[in-house]
Formats: structure tokens, sequence, C-alpha cells
């Protein structure tokens, strides 16, 4: 590799960067949905790219949005007063007019989690390969474990106002119900999606899509709808609350869920970070946030580069997956270039979130965040709808075939949201709709996949 | 209302809140919220699993594949093209199929590849399949993964009769049923056994790749001239078609023998038969060996052709020295020419089938005996009988030459390897030896021999014994070179070489090199003993060979180990 490529790789991940910078803002947008639609353009209109540069492209855009993320995670999704005191600790900080501060220590973990990628460089490409034929096979009954985990760490929590008795045993199990349910029916969804998807196959590469947006972003959007909070003003403070000890801490921790999260299939961050707080027993609001942060860029960008490791090249995180379609990194030179790529994007992701931060602020003190939360509603459905459609009208369907895939990317949508406001509304943990990829991969793995198809009438 | 439902402050007939700004009409019940969205889930997901169990799994075309179908779960169909591939230590299954359009690699792994092997639905090479499964789009590379054994459907198509010499590169992933006999079996490689089946119209090779017998069992034994049923597919290795069992089992031994030549009249056989396989019946009218083999006139009521042994044929026929003038011979190979001449060659000694022993030797007795001295280049093709002392003996790689001398003049006898072999008395066949010999006067390179064709045509009257100096084997010089000495001493090391083999003997004075040629090596008595520490005693013909000092031995009884 000359420098010339070495300098164009770089300048298409800063490309990415940037593009990521601006969509990360849009609350509930995920990256990968973006990237799935430039895939869908490749498809559609030929390559208008390298597929190296595309992939370089691609890392600037997650590098960009584990770091970003943040902004609208913490602005655009306010607690009412009824949950103010539950809910994530970077809202709680934002309801004490130090949004701008909780944004600044994910970021702050966020360059943990990246200088943890560059540091692991050296030894990635002994460390990884070992461990993946350690480890291969044994993930199953490891995957087993981490479910059971998750469910089984969920507690009773009950108002214990309610008389003794039914009432008072319900009150208490009632959010453990409701994990539980949406656990498995999650899973039935995750199924019928697996084993008998009514998407056209053109748009199979986002056969989850409608599915995560239904589970995950849209009840996040209806929730915003719902609530009936006024943010306060918010405070653009000078430092933050936070030693260098704790932000050491704080990534350690992170950088230990992310690392699980992107090295085991189906595992994501959310489950990663949640496992690895619980390991290392974290009880500072602070320290929290700094491992988010650092988890969700380990967890994203580090499964991204799992692929790009001499001699492993594993396939972790939707956008691997996608760019795998294309292209596949044979050298080590590559890597290295996307070691410097994720090291440039972060620290440039970083100061644009201070930035954006800024912005954002600025930006809810003049729109209500229930009209933002309205864009992004008809945002995500459109989404929804166009992706199925346009892979059924480049795979030679008719106009009516592609409405009818569209609809059908609706439907799943509306089944997820279903699902996915179960947690929301009956205060289980939302992790819980991670059954969707959890259930049917785990029992696959187990060779009991096709037995439950089977129980459900999904195999003929 | 009185009081916030918000806030549960007194609110009074206020329509919002004066405290919180909640409005106190027209509110949405958390409740409601709560039961929508569990009958929203789950009424959903019932609509959607109605759905989706009545959506066919969509066919694809292999060409169609593209990154935006990355996990979908779609049905190919197809012809198996390659594979399949199965180990059963890692439970992964293999095999390709392609369709008009292009082609798919198909996986299974663990519990599916082993339902399907227990079930016996693993499709063979050249089967029909419809496979469902999920589409894994890497680069240029496309998979399809089984996730349900009962989503494999296996179509395999009816045999054809066919002969062997009809298949043709046309015939690629068609499906066969041919007879033949073995000709050869063979392993090319580990993991690949190869079975030549010849019929009267041809041959072709039948493949069993190890896969094969990893998935259906072993292979039963095969030796050549059985004769076998073979259904299969026919594949193409380098544009010659070759046929692939699905199955061990589809290799049936036949109890009648499947012909491989046509019976062919001798005065029949032209250059139009030249490659033809055909089996020929007479009787032996002349029979010698030369230097590659042994080969014999044929004839069959007046026409007669030549039947060529190589020497590996030669060698592993049952009775050689039946082979000669007078033998009823019925032998099968392919038609070849060689200087315009008609020749048959049997491929394999079970070719060769000696009905009646000829008589022996070449004419026996009734060859004249004439003084050495009488022979000249007139005689050439003569068959003579010669007596004479042997005042000389030459090694060459493909037999010895002894000079006869009878004080009237010289010749030379000349004995090809399968002669040699078959001599009654190889010990006392050496320098000063009389003997007496009848074969045919030939001429070579301006010397007139006598080649006996059959070593019973070798008498040895009174046996020769060589006779040279015993030397310390430090003490040969290159003034040495040319001499023939007597060396003996312990086996230092030996050593192969191209032609034969090295072998360092020491006496304790210090090395030289016993260097036997292959001719003699493989002759020499108790060759196995040529180890190191052995004793040998050697007499030769001293040479120097790039400044090293070696005895070479002319005849094999001139090497002795104990």
């Amino acid at each position: 590799m000359n420098t010339v490529d070495f300098v164009t790789g770089l300048l298409f991940a800063v490309a990415g960067a940037l593009v990521a910078s601006a969509l990360s803002l849009v609350p509930a947008l995920h990256i990968y949905n973006v990237a799935g639609l430039l895939i869908l353009g490749t498809a559609a209109l030929g390559p208008f790219l390298p597929p190296e540069h595309l992939a370089m492209l691609f890392l600037g855009m997650v590098t960009s949005y584990a770091i970003l993320n943040t902004i609208p995670s913490i602005f655009l999704s306010a607690p009412d007063d009824s949950t103010v005191f539950v809910v994530l600790p970077g809202q709680k900080y934002l309801m004490q007019r130090r949004g701008y501060e909780a944004a600044v220590l994910t970021g702050a973990g966020g360059l943990g989690g990246v200088a943890v990628l560059a540091l692991l460089t050296p030894i990635a490409p002994h460390l990884f390969p070992a461990l993946r034929a350690i480890l291969q096979r044994h993930i199953h009954w490891i995957l087993w474990t981490v479910i059971a985990y998750m469910l089984l760490s969920e507690w009773p929590k009950g108002t214990d106002r309610q008389p003794p008795g039914w009432r008072r045993w319900w009150d208490g199990w009632k959010s453990l119900a409701a994990g539980l349910v949406t656990f498995l029916l999650s899973g039935l969804l995750g199924f019928v999606l697996m084993y008998r998807s009514i998407l056209p196959p053109a748009s199979a590469y986002q056969n989850l899509l409608p599915a995560f947006v239904g589970l995950f972003a849209v009840p996040w959007v209806l929730q915003n709808l719902l609530a009936r909070v006024e943010l306060p003003e918010q405070f653009v403070a000078k430092s933050a609350d936070a030693t260098p000890w704790l932000v050491l801490r704080g990534t350690f921790a992170g950088a230990l869920g992310g690392l699980f999260a992107a090295f085991f299939p189906v595992v994501t961050g959310g489950i990663g970070g949640f496992i690895a707080g619980h390991a290392t027993a974290q009880r500072d609001d602070r320290l929290f946030i700094i491992s988010q942060g650092a988890s969700k860029v380990v967890y994203y960008v580090g499964g991204f580069l799992l692929f790009f490791v001499p001699g492993l090249h594993l396939t972790r995180g939707g956008m691997a997956w996608m760019v795998s379609t294309l292209w596949r990194p044979y050298t080590p030179h590559e890597y290295y270039l996307a070691v410097a790529a994720v090291v440039l994007t972060g620290v440039l992701s970083f100061f644009l979130l201070l930035g954006l931060t800024r912005l954002a602020i600025r930006l809810v003190a003049r729109v209500h965040y229930r009209w933002i939360s309205l864009g992004t509603l008809i945002l995500l459905l459109l989404i929804v709808a166009a992706v199925p459609a346009a892979g059924e009208w480049i795979g030679g369907g008719t106009p009516a075939s592609a409405l009818r895939a569209g609809l059908g990317g609706l439907l799943i949508c509306g089944v997820a949201t279903g699902i996915g406001l179960v947690p929301v509304l009956w205060g289980s943990r939302r992790m819980n709709c991670m059954g969707v990829l959890l259930l049917p991969i785990g029992l696959n793995m187990v060779g009991a996949g096709a037995t439950v198809a089977r129980w459900l009438g999904l195999i003929p | 209302m009185s009081h916030c439902p918000s806030c549960g402050r007194y609110v009074g007939p206020y329509e919002a809140c004066p405290y919180c700004g909640a409005r106190i009409e027209g509110r949405l019940p958390f409740r409601a919220m709560k039961i929508a969205a569990v009958l929203l889930a789950s009424l959903g997901l019932a609509v959607l699993w109605f759905v989706a169990v009545r959506s066919p799994i969509p066919t694809v075309q292999a060409g169609q594949v593209g990154a935006t179908m990355n996990f979908a779960y779609v049905r190919i169909e197809g012809q198996v093209v390659r594979g399949p591939l199965y180990y059963p230590d890692s439970g992964y299954l293999s095999f390709t199929v392609a369709d008009e359009t292009g082609e798919v690699r198909v996986a299974a792994y663990r519990t599916t590849a082993e339902t399907l092997r227990a079930e016996g639905r693993i499709p063979a090479f050249g089967d029909h399949v419809s496979v469902a499964g999920t589409l894994r789009v890497q680069g240029e590379s496309t998979s399809l993964t089984i996730n349900v054994p009962e989503h494999v459907e296996v179509f395999r198509p009816e045999a054809e009769p066919r002969t062997l010499g009809s298949l043709t590169p046309d015939d690629y992933l068609r499906r066969v049923r041919v007879r033949g006999q073995v000709w050869s079996v063979r392993q090319p490689y580990e993991g690949l056994t190869l079975i030549t089946l010849r019929d009267t119209t041809g041959a072709a090779e039948v493949a069993v790749p190890q896969r094969l017998e990893r998935l259906t069992g072993e292979l039963l034994p095969l030796e050549p001239g059985q004769s076998v049923e073979v259904v299969g597919t026919v594949d193409l290795y380098r544009d010659t078609p070759q046929i692939v069992p699905a199955s061990v089992m589809d290799l049936v031994l036949l109890p009648e023998e499947v012909p491989v030549a046509e019976p062919a009249q001798i005065g029949m056989l032209t250059e139009a038969d030249v490659g033809r396989m055909v089996e020929v019946s007479g009787t032996v009218t002349w029979a010698e060996p030369f230097s590659a083999g042994f080969k014999f006139g044929l004839g069959d009521g007046g026409a007669e052709v030549t039947v060529l042994l190589w020497q590996d044929t030669y060698e592993g026929l049952p009775d050689p020295a039946a082979l000669a003038p007078g033998a009823q011979v019925r032998a099968i190979g392919e038609v070849s020419t060689y200087r315009g001449e008609i020749e048959v060659i049997p491929a394999r000694p079970m070719d060769v089938e000696v009905l009646v022993p000829g008589t022996g030797g070449t004419v026996g007795s009734t060859a004249p005996e004439v003084p050495l001295s009488a022979l000249n280049l007139d005689r050439v093709g003569e068959i003579v009988t010669v007596q004479g002392t042997v005042v000389d003996v030459v090694s060459f790689s493909s037999g010895f030459k002894f000079t006869l001398d009878d004080g009237t003049g010289q010749v030379v006898l000349l004995l090809w390897l399968a002669t040699y072999d078959e001599l009654a008395d190889p010990a006392g066949l050496n320098l000063s030896a009389r003997v007496r010999a009848t074969g045919r006067v030939e001429e070579y390179e301006g010397t007139l021999q006598v080649v006996p064709a059959s070593g019973v045509d070798v008498e040895v009257l009174t046996p020769g014994q060589a006779e040279a100096p015993l030397r310390k084997t430090g003490s040969l010089t290159v003034d040495d070179v040319g001499t023939r000495v007597a060396v003996e001493g312990a086996i230092a090391r030996t050593e192969p070489f191209s032609g034969g083999q090295r072998v360092w003997i020491d006496d304790g004075t210090g090395e030289v090199i016993l260097l036997l040629w292959d001719n003699v090596y493989r002759r020499v008595p108790e060759q196995d003993r040529l180890i190191p520490g052995a004793w040998v005693r050697a007499m030769g013909i001293v040479e120097e060979y790039r400044g090293r000092l070696e005895v070479v031995p002319v005849l094999p009884r001139d090497v002795k180990t104990r």
C-alpha cells in the first residue's frame, strides 16, 4: 500500500465521519440504516465507489456515529417527572441542566475506547485468532449463559403499597413477567423473520431493520411524544466533574463490555455494557456515563475492526456484514490503515461532539423535542417502508409488489412496536427485546432452532 | 374531577392544573396503553405469523444473488456440480449447486448435516436438488446455509445404459449405467481411487473420492479382471469423461465376465485397427527377448502378428518359459504399429493366456552347430548352435555379453536380462566356462552376436570361475584402473543412485566404492544383506569416476556376502 492509497483511505474515513456527524443528530436513525441505503444504491446503480473506499467510508461513519449518537440519546429522549429517578444517568444530568457535561463525559469514554482499540493493535492479530480458536466450540453455551443472566438478574420492582396477597405479588412481579413476555414475543418475531420473512429476498440484508426500528426506535419516539416534560435551560460547563482515574476506570469497564459484545455473535453493546457494569460493580453515575461511552465505541468500532484483523477477518456487527458482501481485507496494511482511520475520525468526532452538543442545546431550546420526535417518527416509517419496497423494485418486482413489500415492512415494524412498548409501559428492561436475535440464534446454535420453527408451523 | 390526575392537588373546576399544567379532560389512561401494547404485540405477531406461513419460500436463480440478498431465506434449484464434501469430525457438509445462471455453494453444519446424512438425503454429484436456506454473500462468493433438513429435496434421474466407449464430454452431468471389466485400480493421490473399466468399445475411469467413502461406506476391494456394473454421473477431468457414483454401493460385482475385446482374425488386422483392443489366438512361431521386454510371433492359419510384451508384463507371466515356439496362446491387447508392422500389445500379464505350452528353446536341437569361424553377415537371422569358452564378459543395462571362443573364432553370446534370469546355472556362466548356446544370429554395430530366445537355450558344459588377485581396499591406486581385482571388507555405508547402488567397503586399510549397476545389483544373491556392517567379497574392474576409484563387478555372481 503506497502513501497515496493510505491518505485516500483516511480521507474517505474522514468523509464518512463528517456525513455521520450530521446524521447522528437525527434521533433513532441508526447509521446501519444509512449504510444499508448506500448498499442498496450500489446494487441499483452499480458501484459508485471502489469497495475498499466504501469500507473506509463506513468505518468513518461508524466511528463518528458511536461517539455522536450520545447527543440525541441525551437531549431528545427526555424522561417525564415520574421516571426521572430511574432513567439513565445521562438523562438525569439533562434534567439537572448538565446535559453538556454528560455528553462530554460520554465523549471522553468514547475517546478512551478509541485509545483501547489503538493499544490493542499490536496484539490483536495474535490474541483474537487464538481466542476464537478456543471459544468457537463454546459460544452456544456462553450465549445461553448470557441470556439466562439477562433474564434472571431482573428483580421485582413493587411499590409495597398494595395489600398483601396476589395483588401485592403481581405488583412486584409484573415487570418481571413483562420482561419475560417481551423476550418471548420478540424471540417469536425473530423466528418468523428468520424462517419465513414476508420481505422480498432483495432486501434481506436489512431483514431485521423494520423489527429493530419497531422494537427500539419507535417506542422511544412514542415515549417522547407522550412525555410532558419541559427541558430546563442547559449550562455549558468549562470543566467536567471527573478525575483522570475515574475516566480510566470507566474506560476499562466500558472497553471490557464493548469487547465482549464485539467479539461474541448476537451479543450487542447494550448487553455487553450491562454485563460489564455488573462485573465491575459500578455505583457512580459519572463512571456509568463514561463506561457507556467507551462501551459503545469499542462495540461498534471494535466489532467492525475485527473484520480487518489479519488472520481473523471476523464478521461482527451490521457494518461488517454489509461490507463483507462487497469486499474483504487481505493484508495487514489494511488493518493498520483502519486503525489509523479510527484514531483520526475518533478524535475528530470528539471535537465535533463538543460543537454539535452546543448546537443541540440551542435546537432543543427553540424547537420542542416533541416536534423533532414527530419528524423522526415519519422519517423512520419512511425508511421502514422504503427499504423493502426499493429492494423488491431493484429485484425486478412490479410497483404493486414493491408496495406490498413496503407494507410488509410497516407490518413488521408495527408488530415490533407493540413488543417494544411492553417494557416501556410495564417497566422492564428494553434489552429483553434482543430476544429477536438471541432466542432464534441461541436455539439454532444448540441445534433446536429448526425443531422450534417446525412447532411454530414455519417449516412446511 | 376535583383533583389533578397528574399531581393529585385540588384543581376545582379548572380544565388544566394550575400547578403542573396537566390537562384534566381527555387523558389516556396508562392501563389502556399497557393493554393496547400487549394486544398489538400478540395479535400483530399472530397476523404476521399467519401471513408468513402462507408465503412461499421465494425461489431465486444463482445469477440473481447480490449483496442486498445477504441473509435472505430462499430456495435454489439446480444440479450438484461439485461435492458433496463431508467432514464427520466437524459435522460440516457442502456441495455446489449450479443452474443456468451461476453457482451457489450450499453448506450444512453439525446436527443439520448429521440429520441429512442419517436420512440418506445428502445429494450426490449430478443430482437435481431444490434447497432452501439462508444466503450468505461475501464479495464474489455466495453460499447458502441449510438450517432445516426438510428443506433439501433431491431428485436423482434414472440412469441411462451406456457403453464405455460411447461416453463423451457432451455427457457431462448425465447419469449413466455402464458395465465393464476392472482394468486397473490406482490411487493417484491420497483421497482418490481411480478404477479403469474396459468393455469392447473402450475404457473409462470411475472416480471414487475418499469423501464418498466417508459418506456411503468403504469401497469394496476390486481386482483387475473383475467385472462390475457402475451407476454414476459423468464428470470431466481435463475434458475426459469420468464416472462418479453416488454411493460405493453403486459399484456392483457381476457374476458374468464382461469381455474387453472382440475376437479378431490375425490376418484381418490392419492399420485401421490401431488403438483398438483385440483378442487374438494362435500358435507361437518364434519368440525372443529384446532390450525392453519380450516379443513373439503369433500365427493363425498362415497370417502372423507380433505380440509384444513389455518387461513388466513379461515378468508377471506365471510361466514365461511356456511362451516358446509351438505354444498355443490367446492374447488380448491394443493394436499398434511399429515400422509398418502390426503389433498386439497386451498391457497386463493376465491378458496373455498360454493354452498349450511350447516345446521350449528356440528350436532346440534342430539348429545346426557351427564353428565360430563359419559365422558371417550372410547368416544373420539364422538360428544356430555354437559352442565355446567364455573369454570376456561385459555388462550393460539390458543384459550381459559373453565372448565365446572355440579356437576358430569368436562371437558374442548376448543374453537379455529375461534370458539370463532363466539360466539353469547362472553361477557357472562366467569367465573360462565352456558353453553351448542356440540362438538367432544378429549383427550390432558390425559385431556378430548370437541371441538365445530363452534361458533353456544356454547350456553350461563346464562351469567357469572369474579369478583376480585379492587386494587391500586401501591399496588401490589410479594405476589399477582397467584391471580386474578382488576386494573384500565390511560395508561401511550404502547409497542408491539413479543407475544402481554404491557400496563402500573397508577392510581396515581404507574405503573403496563397489559400484553395482542396477542389472547386477538386483541379481546379487542375498542382495538384502548388502547393508552396513555386512562382510562382502567382490570381483570387478577398477574404474575412476570424478577422481574416485570404483570396483565395478560385471556379473551378479561376482559379489558374495556373508
